[in-house]
C-alpha cells in the first residue's frame, strides 16, 4: 500500500507555528478529521466479540496481558502525527492509522503463516530451580484453524482499502493548503 | 503490537544526518589514535599529541596548587585526584578539562579533597539528569555545602520541602551521569586520555629537543647568523650570490649575442632564422639532436656553435676537444657571412666559455699551433677551398678525417646515397657545390 511522499513536513509544521501559534493544533485536527471515514471502517471491521474464543477448544488464557480486550480496547483505532525524524529511514509516515490493540493485531495477522512448527522441542528455559524444555504444543495451529474458518483474519486492510485514496488525497490537499499560507506569509 | 496503515510519508534525513555525524566524530577518533593513516598523520597526532600533554598539565598543574593550598592536599590525594578526575571523564564522557574548574571550586569551599570528590560526582549527576548546565549546578551545590540552598531550590523546586537538601539531591540524581552519558563522548574521551598519555611521552623529547635548537651556537643561532651574512657585502655567502647573478646575467647576454648573430644584431631574429633553418634544412633533425647530446653535456653556448655549424653545412668548426674539421669547408665559410665568420665575431663574447671547451676557441695564442683560432679557422679554410677548387673539375668531394678510417667514412657516404638518392643538396648543387 503506496502512500505519497511530502518533503519538508517538519519545517511546514514548524513555520506554520511560527507565524501563528497554534496553528499546528488546527492541522493535526484537520488532518486527523479527516481520517475518520477510514478509521470508522476498520472499526466495523473488528470483530465485536473475541476470534480466539472457540467452542469447539477454548484457548486456555484470554485475560493475559496480550489478551482480547485487556488494557486496550480491541477496537481502538488512533490516527496518528508524526513530524518526528528518524536516525535509521529517510522516508517514514507521517500520518499514519494505528490500530493499538495487541489482540486485534494478533488476529489481524494469524493465519497467514504456514502453521509450521519450527522446533518440535522448546528451547531451555528456568524452570523451580532448574530449568527444563517441552515438547511443541499444537494450541497455536488450532488457533489459526480456527481464525481462519470463521474468516477471522486480515480485516483491517481490507476494510481501510476503500476508503484510503479519498483520505490520502483530502489529506494531501489539506499540507499543500498550510504549506500554501505559510509560502505567502513568508513571502 | 500494533497493526500500523501508513496514509502519508514524509522525507527527512535529518535524523540519518545527525547519526552520521555522530559516527563521524568516532572515525576521527579512531584516525587520531592512528588506525590506517598515513607517516603525515601520525606526525600530525604525535604533535597534537605533545600539544593536549602540554594543555593538561597546564591544567592539572592549575588544579594541584588550588588542592594544596585550599584543601591541604597531600601528595598521595594529589596523586588520587588525578585519577579520579580520569576515571570521572572516562565514565562520564565529559572532558577533564571541564571538570578540573569545578572539581577545583569544591575543593576551595570544603577544604576537603574527599568531599570535593563527593560534590563534583553529585554536580555531575544532576547536571546529566536534569539537563541543566554543570557550572550553575555546580555554583549551587557550593553554596548549598556553605548552607545556602536558596539558588539550590530554585533551580530544583521539589527540594522546597526537602529537610536535608543537599542529601535529598543526592539521591534523586545518583548515578545519572553514567547512565545518560554519550558512548561516542566517553569513546572520544577515552582517545583524548590516551593522546594525553602518549603526549606526556613526547613532551619531554620535544622539550629536548626545543633547548637543543635554540641554546647559543646550536642550530637556530648557526641559521641566524648564516641569514645575517647575507646583509654584510663582504660575506662569502653574500659574494657567493653576486656571483650567481653576473653569471646568470653574462649567460643570458650570451644566448642574445648568440641570437643576433644570425638576425644581422637583432636576437629575436636570428632566433626566428635559427628556427626556419631548423625546420627547412635536412640534417637539422641530426643537428637538433647534436645539440641535445652537446648540451647535455655542459658544453652549452658552445656546443650550439658547433651544432649550427652541422645544421647549416657550410662548413665545420673544431668540435668539443680536436681542432680539425670533419667535414671539409665547400665555401664560403671564411666570408663575410660564413659561419667561422659569425662563430668568431661570437666567441668575442664568449672567452671563459672557450676556454672551457678546452680547445683554441679564444683569442689566446694555442701554444702548439703558434695561432689564434680565428687565425686557425682562417687558414683551415683557406686550404680547403684551394683544395676543393683544385678536384672541382675531376667532381671529387675531399673529406679529410682526422683518426679515422677513410674506408669507414667512404661506406657511410655510400650508405647515405643508397638509402637517399643522393648526397645532400648543399654539397652537390648550388653556391656550395662543385
Amino acid at each position: 500500500m503506496a502512500s505519497d511522499v511530502v518533503f519538508n513536513a517538519k519545517e511546514i509544521v514548524k513555520a506554520l507555528e511560527a507565524l501563528e501559534p497554534g496553528m499546528k493544533k488546527v492541522l493535526v485536527r484537520e488532518v486527523k478529521f479527516a481520517a475518520k471515514p477510514t478509521i470508522s471502517a476498520i472499526k466495523s471491521a473488528i470483530p465485536k466479540v473475541n476470534p480466539f474464543i472457540s467452542s469447539v477448544r477454548p484457548v486456555a488464557n484470554t485475560r493475559g496481558r496480550l489478551g482480547w480486550g485487556v488494557k486496550v480496547a480491541a477496537d481502538t483505532v488512533k490516527p496518528s502525527f508524526k513530524t518526528k525524524a528518524s536516525k535509521k529511514f529517510a522516508v517514514t509516515s507521517l500520518v499514519s492509522i494505528v490500530v493499538s490493540s495487541p489482540a486485534t493485531a494478533l488476529a489481524d495477522v494469524a493465519g497467514k503463516g504456514s502453521g509450521a512448527v519450527l522446533n518440535p522441542v522448546t528451547k531451555s528455559y528456568p524452570y523451580k530451580d532448574g530449568s527444563r524444555t517441552h515438547r511443541t504444543t499444537t494450541q497455536g495451529q488450532k488457533m489459526i484453524k480456527h481464525l481462519r474458518s470463521k474468516n477471522a483474519s486480515n480485516f483491517v486492510y481490507p476494510a481501510a482499502e476503500n476508503s484510503l485514496p479519498m483520505v490520502q488525497a483530502e489529506i494531501k490537499l489539506i499540507l499543500e493548503r498550510y504549506a500554501a499560507k505559510v509560502n505567502r506569509k513568508l513571502n | 503490537m500494533s497493526v500500523i496503515i501508513k496514509l502519508l510519508s514524509k522525507f527527512d534525513d535529518s535524523g540519518i544526518r545527525k547519526a552520521k555525524g555522530s559516527f563521524s566524530g568516532l572515525k576521527g577518533a579512531i584516525g587520531a589514535i592512528g588506525i590506517g593513516v598515513g607517516i603525515s598523520q601520525i606526525t600530525d597526532l604525535l604533535l597534537d599529541s605533545a600539544k593536549a600533554a602540554a594543555g593538561d598539565a597546564k591544567s592539572t598543574k592549575l588544579l594541584n596548587t588550588q588542592l594544596v593550598r585550599n584543601a591541604g592536599a597531600t601528595k598521595a590525594q594529589i596523586k588520587q585526584s588525578d585519577k579520579f578526575i580520569e576515571k570521572l571523564s572516562l565514565q562520564t564522557g565529559i572532558l577533564d578539562d571541564d571538570l578540573r574548574p569545578a572539581y577545583a571550586k569544591f575543593g576551595n569551599v570544603t577544604g576537603n579533597v574527599t568531599k570535593a570528590q563527593k560534590l563534583l560526582t553529585i554536580t555531575l549527576d544532576a547536571a546529566a539528569g536534569s539537563g541543566k548546565s554543570q557550572t550553575k549546578i555546580a555554583n549551587a551545590v557550593a553554596k548549598a555545602y556553605d548552607g545556602n540552598t536558596k539558588s539550590l531550590i530554585a533551580m530544583f523546586p521539589e527540594l522546597k520541602k526537602s529537610k536535608d537538601v543537599l542529601g535529598d539531591f543526592t539521591k534523586e540524581y545518583k548515578g545519572m551521569a553514567e547512565i545518560n552519558a554519550d558512548p561516542f563522548m566517553k569513546f572520544n574521551n577515552s582517545m583524548d586520555i590516551l593522546k594525553e598519555k602518549l603526549g606526556a611521552v613526547i613532551l619531554p623529547l620535544l622539550s629536548d629537543f626545543v633547548d637543543y635548537i635554540s641554546k647559543d651556537g646550536g642550530p637556530i643561532d648557526q641559521v641566524s647568523k648564516f641569514l645575517d651574512s647575507f646583509q654584510d657585502p663582504n660575506s662569502d655567502a653574500s659574494k657567493m650570490f653576486t656571483d650567481i647573478k653576473n653569471a646568470v646575467k653574462d649567460a643570458f647576454g650570451y644566448v642574445k649575442d648568440f641570437f643576433a648573430l644570425f638576425g644581422n644584431g637583432d636576437a629575436m631574429k636570428g632566433f626566428a632564422n635559427v628556427g626556419s633553418t631548423l625546420v627547412k634544412m635536412l640534417p637539422a633533425l641530426i643537428a637538433l639532436k647534436a645539440i641535445m647530446v652537446l648540451a647535455s653535456t655542459g658544453k652549452a653556448i658552445a656546443s650550439l656553435v658547433t651544432a649550427m655549424g652541422l645544421i647549416q653545412g657550410k662548413n665545420a668548426i673544431p668540435g668539443g676537444g680536436g681542432n680539425t674539421p670533419i667535414v671539409a669547408p665547400t665555401g664560403g665559410g671564411g666570408g663575410k657571412t660564413g659561419i667561422a665568420n659569425k662563430v668568431g665575431g661570437f666567441l668575442k663574447f664568449a672567452p671563459m666559455i672557450g676556454v672551457g671547451m678546452g680547445g683554441d676557441i679564444t683569442n689566446d695564442i694555442n701554444p702548439t699551433t703558434g695561432k689564434t683560432f680565428k687565425q686557425s679557422i682562417a687558414d683551415e679554410f683557406a686550404a680547403q677551398n684551394k683544395a676543393r677548387k683544385d678536384k672541382a673539375t675531376n667532381n671529387i668531394i675531399n673529406i679529410t678525417v682526422t683518426n679515422a678510417d677513410p674506408k669507414a667514412t667512404v661506406d657511410a657516404i655510400a650508405k647515405y646515397v643508397k638509402l637517399n638518392g643522393a648526397l645532400p643538396s648543399v654539397l652537390t648543387t648550388g653556391k656550395y657545390g662543385r
